[in-house]
């Protein structure tokens, strides 16, 4: 299906793209990488009559690394699938990044557009929320910084209102702590969605995080699964006994959960855990 | 609006309604007709091309929003690297009906451009954005395969 | 005379040669139906039901737009007829095909309304604004359970959605079936599904016709069987003769049967460029294609073997239900997958007991249309899931059952119990090959470093092709595709243009035909050009279709270089006064003790030097050759699958390991075509066993309906492919060559699902049905009592 017609706003800066979205409201949609918004609109499950296209505006299209991960707006999967900084987190959001898609999709998709998506199968709510990120918003009203956990309101529902863009998404500095980490995205072919996509997070104070992703209505943590990892080294805990304890803790946070998708998930939780444990850092 | 692409290396003046997809402009007012269009929704690949040197789904791209870019597409790609690529590519019967064979040569070639991927599962997982229903892959995977892991030539003439 | 051998071989034909098509293709050169721009030209969209079963009571259009933009079924009537398709069998229940729906609506997809606008984006916005008044009917939607527990009919004039039924008991089958014990038989039963898939080339349809100058259309289709669509296209739009249709078919990108049959678009498209006097255009786009393009293979089976202790099987009784689609698509109508199916089932093993039933059922779907095996997939399934079956009720080698029950070569010719007429073939040869490879290359183990199970599969079958006129009478087909025609004319400057009535469609028969050509004319490849697709050019053909085209348009390319050849030496002969006998041919050239002629200064005198030329010689030098097989049964190529399979129990996920191919096509033109058709038919064989299926929900609506959702396989999916060689030639055929390129897709859905099963028979996992999906297998674990999902 071809698009329908629609006016295209191309803003060189920033100023101008809030003038724009406060100008058009509810008639356009920000468009960043337009990999899933477009195919949207050709099923017509969208039609804006303007779309803002925001990545011609410099400032955001700036990925910072230190004291803390800013990723800029325009930035995309791939953007972040190349950056050089070395350490556990860089390494982590590499690997996250590279297995996103298709290496076209990411090269125009963006990792603030997955969050504003906010699809449940998508990639970067699940780390992010993981890494307890934040997202920086900009309106002529003003900016506002929110947590991811409550940005991400459900499926598809972000918590942008009409006149905003999301100018960045900041991870907190002791992300960089990040001392051992485990994700495993269960796809059944090459580049789809994920079925059950897991993360397993060991920070500088020794303490694990498990979440999963791919999961309606978004990421779910697992802390009693992450509290029954130990804190030091010690034997990789079995893959049955995870799975076991993830599977109890899906079925008691999503009691209507098809049994099939909370075993998947289970043992995709149990594989994170165990790349973990084979000690993946830099 | 008017935009200005520079397609496989000419400058080129264009008058595109705001929705013009990059692809159906490249197809139709560029007549860069080896841009395919399979699925109009990202998956299979045949509309790769590269622009600014990343390769992108030109059916996903708007035209307006690359105004000012550099797009190659297959009939672009003259260099050494692309004439071996082609060479590898008839060698190992890599195509038969040849219509996922543009997108297919342009994300062969941004592979062994790049110089990162070399061994052939690394290789197969990159192509994996590109669909053949003809071939089984296994003459194009053999192709890129090859051509990554020769030496480079010594000279690149880019036409 | 003619044909040249070198090292016991041929000079051209076997050889590895590269394609003479690729170089185009690779400059970014090809030119595919979306690639013609005609000025002026009127795009096309559809207004497509959004139901899938309805009456179909009004159509509102939105008024503010010119007459003429929009055509519905009233508009049409006259301007061209709705397709009607039937066997001639009595059992065949036909029903009209209308252009667009006419008074009822019977798939979510159906074409209701045709627009017209200046671009594609505009033509869809119009029929966007298309309203339809329909009301709901309960939808059919599935096949198994319709034959006992019929629904609404689609089609008024038929009582039921029965579209046909036929079976037989062959042999003692009936006796066995019933008392079996009586011979000491043990039986082993299966119920199977797979799954409907579609073919999904990666170029849409699309049709683009526009007034010739001349008189008349031109037709640029993106077709299998050009001459065929001329004359439907004659047919089916009452103003149009064939002398006043050009079909011109430009490049194809894949069909692989999917774009053989008529569709409703293609007349309408047609019809409405020679009555605006317009060009007009639809390319379709690839959600049309998921629920508007022929849908193939969704089959219900039910099995059971007879066997004693050896694994000798006594007798086969199947019955198979195939979801045929909402109308008979002309010409391959609803009946074929089922027919073909239950004939082909047998394959290489010697079963003289067969009972069968074939039923074909309308349902609110696609209609059904050849895809690459058509009803062998299903055949195929049936009987190596069942013999592997057998196999281990009895604790015995699967590939033992097989070799008790295989046709001999002292057998052959054999005719089968369906009367399929093999030709020629040594089962035996690539049974036992395919045991020693995987014994010395494949690991024993039965799990995985990871904890994943692994296990074989086999699958074994005959594949029938280049069947001719008995054969297609026999089917009751109404059109019969019994012969091929090829017109070759040489050039002065020494270069030969065949003209063939087949269509490749990336199988490569302009370079193979040439090989051919090239072979027998003792011309180098290089003079040699072959064409096609252009009604107005090529012979009248029957496209390529049911792996035909080797043994078709190459019988007829021989025989028209044959001509070539004899004229060549007759005007050799008479320049230099000698005797045919004393004339060779080589390397393009006409050699005798008096001197040598190149073919190009021959075709020179019998076009602009006839003085020298006796009357019993005529001039030019151009052959149409109208080939017809002397045995019209068929050439039986066959190959042997292995594959060998982890399973991941916890994840259901299945990952292809090895994959082996044992194959024997006869005499093979082209080794590098002949392995690529192999293997692009295996990556087709995989997406149907573990990834592809085509979901209809309980009200007929289609949910899979991008790449997203219906999954074929990338080049991650396919595993290393082993393959195997063998040359049985066919005693029947031109260089002894058979039709191959279906086989490849035909086996892998039956080997790969024993293979799983073979992983996880340990656990009592049974594999009944395809795509094999990760939630199938959980399922199946679970049932089983080995986990999956609490």
């Amino acid at each position: 299906m071809k698009l329908p017609p629609f006016a295209l706003h191309v803003p060189r800066t920033l100023d101008e793209a809030l003038a724009l979205r406060a100008a058009l409201g509810s008639d356009a949609k920000v468009l960043a990488g337009g990999q899933s918004l477009l195919p949207m609109m050709r099923y017509r499950m969208l039609r804006p009559y303007a779309l803002i296209d925001i990545t011609r505006v410099e400032s955001l299209a700036r990925l910072d690394t230190a004291p803390a991960v800013r990723i800029g707006a325009a930035v995309t999967h791939a953007d972040v699938e190349r950056c050089t900084q070395a350490g556990a987190l860089f390494d982590l959001l590499r690997a996250h990044a590279a297995e996103i898609a298709f290496l076209p999709v990411r090269g125009r998709g963006t990792v603030v557009g997955s969050l504003v998506h906010a699809d449940p199968a998508g990639d970067w709510p699940l780390l992010l929320t993981a890494l307890d990120a934040t997202v920086e918003l900009a309106s002529l009203r003003g900016r506002r910084v929110v947590g991811l956990r409550d940005f991400i309101r459900g499926a598809m529902d972000s918590d942008v209102q009409v006149d905003e863009i999301a100018l960045a998404a900041v991870l907190p500095e002791r992300a960089s702590g990040l001392v051992r980490w485990g994700r495993c995205k269960l796809m059944h072919r090459a580049g789809e969605f994920a079925s059950a996509s897991a993360l397993a997070l060991q920070g500088a104070d020794g303490q694990w995080a498990c979440w999963l992703g791919a999961i309606d209505p978004g990421p779910l943590a697992l802390p009693a699964t992450a509290a029954r990892l130990p804190a030091a080294g010690g034997p990789t805990p079995a893959r049955r006994d995870i799975a076991a304890s993830a599977l109890d803790e899906i079925l008691a946070a999503r009691p209507h959960i098809d049994p099939l998708a909370a075993s998947r998930h289970a043992q995709a939780m149990a594989r994170a855990v165990e790349q973990a444990w084979q000690g993946v850092t830099a | 609006m008017n935009i200005t692409l520079t397609v496989n290396g000419r400058e080129t003046g264009l008058d595109v309604e705001p929705s013009a997809i990059l692809a159906d402009v490249l197809r139709e007012q560029c007549r860069q007709t080896s841009v395919h269009l399979g699925c109009e929704h990202g998956v299979c690949g045949a509309c790769n091309v590269i622009v600014d040197g990343q390769v992108v789904r030109a059916c996903l791209t708007l035209a307006g929003s690359v105004d000012g870019c550099s797009v190659t597409t297959l009939e672009g790609l003259c260099d050494a690297t692309a004439d071996r690529l082609r060479r590898a590519f008839s060698e190992h019967h890599a195509l038969q009906c040849g219509f996922c064979t543009p997108g297919m040569v342009v994300s062969g070639y941004d592979i062994v451009r790049r110089g990162q991927l070399r061994d052939e599962p690394a290789i197969r997982q990159c192509l994996s954005g590109n669909i053949c229903r003809c071939t089984g892959y296994h003459g194009i995977v053999a192709a890129v395969v090859e051509v990554a892991n020769e030496e480079p030539p010594i000279t690149e003439v880019q036409a | 005379m003619g044909e040249s051998k070198v090292d016991g071989g041929y000079a051209h034909i076997g050889r590895p040669l590269v394609r003479v098509e690729d170089a185009r293709h690779l400059a970014g050169g090809g030119a595919f139906v979306a690639d013609i721009q005609v000025p002026g030209c009127l795009e096309v969209a559809f207004c497509r039901s959004p139901v899938a079963h309805g009456r179909l009571k009004g159509v509102t259009l939105p008024p503010e737009l010119p007459a003429g933009t929009f055509w519905t079924a009233a508009d049409i009537a006259g301007l061209a007829l709705p397709i009607y398709c039937a066997l001639l069998r009595p059992e065949f229940n036909g029903a009209p095909y209308p252009l667009l729906a006419d008074g009822k609506v019977r798939f979510a997809g159906e074409p209701v309304v045709l627009a017209l606008g200046a671009t594609r984006a505009e033509a869809e916005e119009r029929a966007e604004q298309v309203q339809l008044d329909i009301e709901p009917l309960a939808a059919v939607v599935d096949a198994w359970n319709e034959v006992d527990h019929p629904g609404v009919p689609l089609h008024d004039h038929l009582s039921s959605n029965l579209v046909m039924r036929i079976g037989r008991a062959l042999g003692e089958a009936q006796a066995i079936i019933d008392d079996p014990a009586a011979r000491g038989l043990r039986q082993v039963t299966r119920r199977l599904s797979m799954g409907r898939v579609l073919a999904s080339p990666l170029e849409c349809r699309g049709c683009l016709a526009y007034p010739d100058p001349a008189g008349g259309v031109v037709v640029h289709v993106s077709s299998q069987r050009p001459h065929l669509i001329r004359t439907f296209l004659a047919e089916q739009i009452p103003g149009l003769t064939e002398a006043d249709i050009r079909v011109v078919v430009p490049d194809v990108g894949g069909g692989f049967g999917s774009k053989s049959n008529l569709y409703p678009e293609e007349v309408l498209v047609t019809a409405l460029a020679w009555k605006l006097r317009r060009p007009v255009r639809w390319i379709e786009d690839r959600y049309e294609h998921f629920v508007a393009s022929n849908h193939s293979r969704q089959h219900e089976q039910r099995i059971t073997a007879y066997f004693d202790d050896t694994g000798r099987i006594h007798a086969l009784d199947a019955l198979v239900v195939v979801d045929a689609g909402a109308y008979s698509a002309k010409t391959s109508t609803g009946a074929i997958e089922a027919n073909m199916a239950t004939n082909v089932m047998l394959g290489p093993y010697d079963i003289r007991n067969y009972r069968f039933e074939a039923v074909s059922i309308h349902t609110n779907k696609s209609p059904l249309g050849p895809y690459r095996g058509v009803g062998r997939p299903g055949g195929c399934f049936a009987m190596e899931r069942i013999i592997e079956e057998v196999a281990r009720e009895l604790g015995a080698d699967p590939l033992d059952v097989r070799r008790a029950n295989l046709i001999s070569p002292a057998q052959m010719p054999y005719v089968s119990a369906t009367g399929l007429a093999y030709d020629s073939g040594n089962y035996r040869e690539i049974v036992d090959a395919a045991g020693r490879f995987v014994a010395e290359n494949w690991p024993a183990a039965r799990q995985a470093d990871d904890g994943a199970r692994v296990g074989v599969g086999y699958a074994m079958l005959v594949e029938q092709a280049a069947h001719g006129a008995e054969e297609w009478r026999r089917r009751g087909s109404p059109l019969i595709y019994g012969h091929e025609s090829a017109r070759a004319t040489l050039n002065m400057d020494g270069t030969l243009v065949i003209e063939v009535g087949t269509l490749s469609h990336g199988q490569g028969h302009f370079t193979s035909l040439a090989q051919i050509a090239a072979e027998i004319t003792t011309l180098p490849v290089s003079a040699i050009r072959i064409r096609q697709g252009d009604t107005s050019a090529a012979p009248y053909g029957l496209g390529s279709v049911a792996s035909r085209s080797i043994v078709m348009a190459g019988g007829a390319v021989a025989m028209a270089c044959r001509d070539i050849v004899g004229k060549a030496r007759a005007i050799h002969a008479v320049l230099h006064e000698t005797d045919d006998a004393q004339v060779e041919v080589r390397d393009g050239a006409c050699v005798s003790p008096q001197g040598t002629t190149s073919f190009g200064d021959l075709a020179r005198v019998a076009y602009v030097g006839v003085s020298k030329l006796p009357r019993s010689i005529s001039p030019g030098f151009s052959f149409q050759a109208d080939y017809r097989p002397s045995v019209e049964t068929g050439t039986f190529s066959y190959t042997l699958h292995a594959a060998r399979v982890s399973v991941d129990p916890d994840t259901g996920f299945v990952r292809i390991l090895d994959y082996l191919v044992v194959e024997d096509c006869g005499t093979v033109v082209n080794p590098l075509i002949l392995d690529g058709q192999i293997r692009g038919g295996v990556a087709q064989g995989i997406g149907q066993a573990l990834y592809e299926e085509m979901i209809y929900d309980s009200n007929g609506q289609p949910q899979t309906v991008t790449f997203g959702d219906y999954a074929v396989p990338s080049a991650v999916e396919v595993p290393p492919i082993s393959i195997l060689h063998f040359s049985t030639p066919s005693p029947h055929s031109e260089f002894g060559m058979k039709g191959m390129g279906e086989g490849g897709a035909v086996a892998p859905p039956a080997a790969i699902a024993n293979a799983v099963r073979d992983a996880l028979a340990e656990l009592g996992v049974d594999v009944c049905r395809t795509p094999i999906t990760p939630d199938y297998l959980l399922r199946q674990l679970h049932e089983a009592g080995q986990g999956g999902a609490r």
